[in-house]
């Protein structure tokens, strides 16, 4: 097999085969093909880069015996040859037989999946680019795509004198076209281009305190990066630190930019797990071991959700999964995914769960999905009107090192990163030292002053597993900073 | 070089290795090709490494299997640095075909980066023909069956359902086989396996009526080791789970912390991602000099302060090695082609040695000592961590020595919830249990506390270590850092140690 076989052609000759064996009820094959170059810098200097082609092709065959449901997955890189997509479904054959019954599944027995899953023509697949056809080599990403930005950046590099200014960071450009088939004619191929560009820009000012500030962005072929623009943008927040002051400890009022509230926004969205929240002891439990479906969890301004079809964040909108897991199961692959509120107003909506917990569990079947939004009903401003209209905060530029520390109240700890700015009487006054934070992302949700419009948020700490967020900026009451960091 | 390929294959393994069914001539022919077509290119280094990683991951729910993931990724990689401007490029497709698309690649790529590098490479042309190495492993994982592996971690698991106060036990099990072929124009060739292990237990309590929780989990380390692990022979799973129930009984009832400042005696069950977090990564000299200021994070500890930072007080030694048995960064030579070997990062508490690869060390104008790893052949080799570890006493010294010296103080146990900043100063864990000392005795255990401190401040207020007998090799599977984001394995040893005047917190 060499990189340039369709993707579709391999699932069908895979799925041909299955289906001439008789000992098993589906056979589900996910090919993702995955082409990525980058460059990364330091210094002012080019360190790294890379460009890559991986693929996973994944085999998963079920079947029944007495009223319990086996399931055999295998991975695989790729397979060459004819010999060796043999050897692979064996392989898999195997792991089914060798297989104990799958815990996750046993409601579902006899409902195959075109029972509950629409079979989706190959003909109408979804496609955010207009051009997506499995039967076609899967498109590689350039380094091309650097040309103009990578000319730029360098030119921005020369432009910092002898290490007055350092710039560090990264672009990356990534295509993954998303392939799934099935025995049961479910088909779906679906493709994303993500870009990212991020800049650290780090100075000593005028007294040899050093000083850094960040941006990151998410684009989708970097006709919209700017290194000369973000560069400025970097060099006024570091004017910024010219005046730094020491603060202590303490609950503050917070301006929390979008990267900000995505980052906090994907902890509350993690923990949105139905199972768990069965379980009990998460801030989705409800007394009696229930989630707490329809009870208010913050204030009625904010609705958190995913929509694979938003104009600015649009992702696959159908559900593709490999492994079996809490808030997963292989039995949903294929599910068309549509706009889901977490929470609507306030109120619990959804929390990620299989379809079989409905039956087992009484929970109501909702999927992950590859964004995420945030947006609220009352009347916003921006994030300079915000900084305007602040008689005594601090604006925070990003969150880093974010752990959950009790699950019960999503109680967070982390870090300020790179900028932190008092802000007295509108105005900007001076750069204060960076803080830890114990708090949780309720706190945000409950204690909000003022926000602004949702912009495109890409999430410093997380933003590698889900760069594809829509936040507002949020003006915080009383977000608690427990401890002093001299990082600078 | 014929025939070797085939060691890839582990003995027993049912699995069908793809990398084993690439005809060894193909291997040799393109290890030529893409070290020839560099050579003629004037290249100043190019390496060519072929992998495959098998990881298999089981996780059960109250005893019902809830993930089966077995995965086996495979692929082949080309680095080239060329008038000091690096290259590099990756595919999961293992042939000439494609090895001549990679070396174009990584050339195309080290052009665009012309002059970019400050020319820092150790570049010393050492070769090591035919090196093999292997982690030691008497059972592959692999090779037992998947169904003994869930009966494992059932009958484990039972022993823990239905107990009082506990509600829920997740039990799962990761392994993963590792094998390396490394070339490069030097002459080195490598063929490198490498096995680690980790079950996990953790037991579950819910409190007032879903609205609060607590747990407990196993302390058991992941290893590089088989499957043997899982038995009582290396770590005691049968004594540790059958204390769990009690533990999590009496945790539960226990008051909540309250703040201050106090000892603390830290077992290394705890202490070994304290040492991860605020030694290992803060003397990584790429952070140090700024290479992951945009992701990870720089380092207090820079190359200026070498032989002049009083990191900790004079009983405090580190040693970095990738050679330590069970280590899960222990390997023959890294992912660069250098040997590895074991030099110190504190001595008598005072900096005197930083983790390098090729491309920073010159900056110490010193060799590499051999910390490059790349966790997939698809991804950049970069400075990673060695196995960090804090050297015991040279006395007897037991934990229970260490707590008669404690006056208020707490015992930590575990580790839990970890955060640490940007630069590595401020820090703060939290634990599996914090057991209350009171006139250096134990007298219970107290709930949702903390201990936060800066770096340097901590480490000088390490006033006493436990011998050899407390020393425990623990560690992590999952050690993030570079971007694209990469995960690495790697060990820490550690005595119990005392430390005084440390913030707890409620948390």
């Amino acid at each position: 097999m060499d990189s340039d076989q369709p993707i579709g052609s391999i699932a069908d000759e895979i799925i041909a085969k299955c289906r001439q064996k008789t000992a098993i009820d589906e056979a589900i094959v996910v090919i993702e093909d995955v082409s990525e170059t980058e460059v990364r810098y330091a210094n002012n200097h080019i360190t790294t880069n890379g460009i890559r082609r991986d693929r996973e092709l994944t085999l998963i065959l079920t079947k029944t015996v007495k009223n319990l449901q086996y399931v055999g997955i295998q991975s695989v890189s790729s397979v060459a040859g004819s010999e060796e997509m043999d050897n692979f479904i064996a392989q898999t054959f195997a792991a089914l037989e060798a297989s104990v019954p799958s815990a996750n599944n046993e409601e579902l027995i006899g409902k195959s999946l075109t029972q509950d899953v629409l079979p989706i023509n190959v003909d109408t697949d979804h496609d955010l680019q207009g051009d997506v056809n499995c039967y076609l080599p899967s498109k590689k990403a350039d380094p091309y795509i650097f040309r103009e930005p990578l000319a730029e950046l360098k030119e921005v590099f020369a432009g910092q004198g002898k290490g007055k200014s350092l710039l560090s960071g990264l672009m990356s450009y990534g295509i993954t076209t998303t392939h799934l088939a099935t025995t049961t004619d479910v088909a779906f191929t679906g493709e994303e281009r993500i870009g990212i560009f991020e800049i650290v820009k780090r100075q000593a000012n005028a007294t040899g305190d050093l000083s850094s500030s960040w941006i990151g962005e998410v684009t989708r072929d970097f006709q919209d990066i700017s290194p000369y623009g973000i560069d400025k943008r970097l060099s006024e927040r570091l004017s910024w630190g010219q005046k730094k002051v020491n603060l202590p400890p303490g609950r503050y009022e917070v301006i929390m930019p979008p990267s900000v509230v995505a980052d906090l926004m994907l902890e509350l969205y993690m923990a949105a797990d139905g199972l768990d929240a069965r379980e009990g002891g998460t801030v989705f439990s409800a007394p009696g071991g229930l989630p707490m479906y329809g009870r208010r969890l913050c204030d009625s301004r904010f609705s958190l959700y995913s929509d694979p079809h938003d104009g600015d964040v649009g992702c696959n909108d159908v559900f593709v999964t490999t492994s079996n897991g809490s808030d997963s199961s292989v039995f949903d692959n294929g599910r068309r995914l549509e706009k889901t509120y977490w929470l609507e107003e306030g109120v619990v909506k959804n929390l990620r769960a299989p379809r079989y917990t409905e039956h087992k569990y009484g929970l109501a079947p909702a999927f992950h999905i590859g964004n995420l939004l945030l947006a609220s009903n009352k009347e916003s401003t921006s994030l300079e009107d915000m900084i305007r209209q602040t008689k005594r905060g601090l604006l925070i530029t990003c969150l880093w090192y974010i752990r959950e520390v009790d699950r019960a109240k999503l109680l967070l700890t982390g870090l300020t990163r790179d900028g932190v700015y008092l802000v007295e009487h509108g105005e900007i006054v001076a750069e204060v030292n960076n803080f830890r934070f114990n708090d949780s992302p309720l706190t945000l949700l409950n204690n909000a002053i003022a926000t602004s419009a949702p912009s495109l948020a890409y999430p410093r700490e997380s933003g590698e597993w889900m760069p594809l967020c829509k936040m507002p900026a949020v003006t915080v009451a009383g977000f608690n900073f427990d401890s002093v960091s001299s990082a600078s | 070089m014929a025939g070797k390929w085939l060691l890839v294959v582990s003995e027993g393994v049912k699995w069908q290795s793809m990398l084993a069914k690439v005809d060894p001539k193909t291997i040799e022919v393109i290890k030529n090709l893409v070290l020839e077509k560099a050579l003629s290119e004037k290249v100043s280094f190019a390496s060519l490494r072929i992998e495959e990683t098998r990881t298999q991951y089981l996780q059960l729910r109250d005893n019902d299997l809830e993930t089966d993931d077995d995965v086996c990724e495979f692929g082949m990689s080309v680095s080239v640095v060329k008038n000091n401007s690096f290259g590099f490029a990756g595919s999961v497709f293992i042939t000439p075909a494609s090895a001549e698309e990679l070396i174009k690649q990584a050339l195309e790529l080290a052009a665009i980066s012309s002059g970019a590098i400050d020319g820092n490479y150790d570049f010393d042309g050492t070769s090591y023909v035919d090196l093999e190495y292997s982690s030691p492993c008497d059972i592959n994982p692999f090779s037992v069956p998947k169904r003994d592996k869930i009966e494992s971690l059932r009958e484990y698991s039972s022993r823990l359902l239905g107990k009082k106060s506990i509600d829920h036990v997740t039990s799962s099990f990761y392994a993963a086989e590792e094998n390396k072929f490394y070339a490069d124009i030097f002459g080195t060739t490598a063929l490198q396996k490498r096995v680690r292990i980790h079950p996990v237990f953790e037991a579950v309590a819910i409190l007032e009526d879903g609205g609060d929780y607590e747990s407990l989990r196993t302390n058991a380390p992941p290893v590089a080791g088989g499957y043997e692990y899982l038995g009582n022979k290396i770590w005691n799973f049968d004594d540790e789970i059958a204390k769990i129930p009690d533990l999590l009984e009496e945790k539960i009832k226990s008051p909540f912390v309250e703040e201050g400042n106090y000892d603390l005696v830290i077992d290394p069950t705890n202490l070994w991602l304290t040492i991860h977090e605020s030694i290992g990564h803060a003397t990584e000299l790429d952070r140090a000099i700024g290479y992951e200021a945009a992701y990870a994070g720089t380092s207090f500890a820079t190359p200026s302060l070498l032989g002049k930072l009083q990191y900790g007080s004079n009983i405090m030694n580190i040693k970095a090695d990738r050679d330590s048995l069970f280590g899960l960064a222990s390997i023959a030579i890294d992912d660069e082609g250098v040997k590895t070997h074991s030099f110190d990062i504190v001595r008598d508490g005072i900096l005197v040695g930083f983790q390098t690869n090729r491309s920073v060390a010159g900056l110490l104008g010193a060799k590499s000592n051999g910390c490059a790893y790349g966790d997939s052949p698809l991804h950049v080799p970069i400075q990673r961590m060695a196995n960090v570890s804090l050297q015991p006493s040279g006395s007897v010294v037991t934990t229970e020595d260490l707590i008669s010296q404690v006056e208020n103080g707490f015992y930590i146990v575990g580790d839990r919830s970890w955060s640490i900043d940007m630069q590595r100063y401020n820090f703060q864990f939290t634990g599996q249990l914090f057991y209350k000392i009171q006139s250096g005795k134990i007298v219970g255990q107290v709930r949702h506390a903390a201990y936060q401190k800066s770096t340097v401040e901590f480490w000088n207020s390490l006033s006493a270590l436990g011998g050899d007998r407390t020393y425990l090799l623990a560690g992590a599977l999952n050690c993030g850092k570079g971007q694209p984001g990469q995960v690495a394995p790697v060990s820490h040893g550690s005595p119990s140690a005392l430390f005084e005047n440390v913030r707890v917190l409620k948390v």
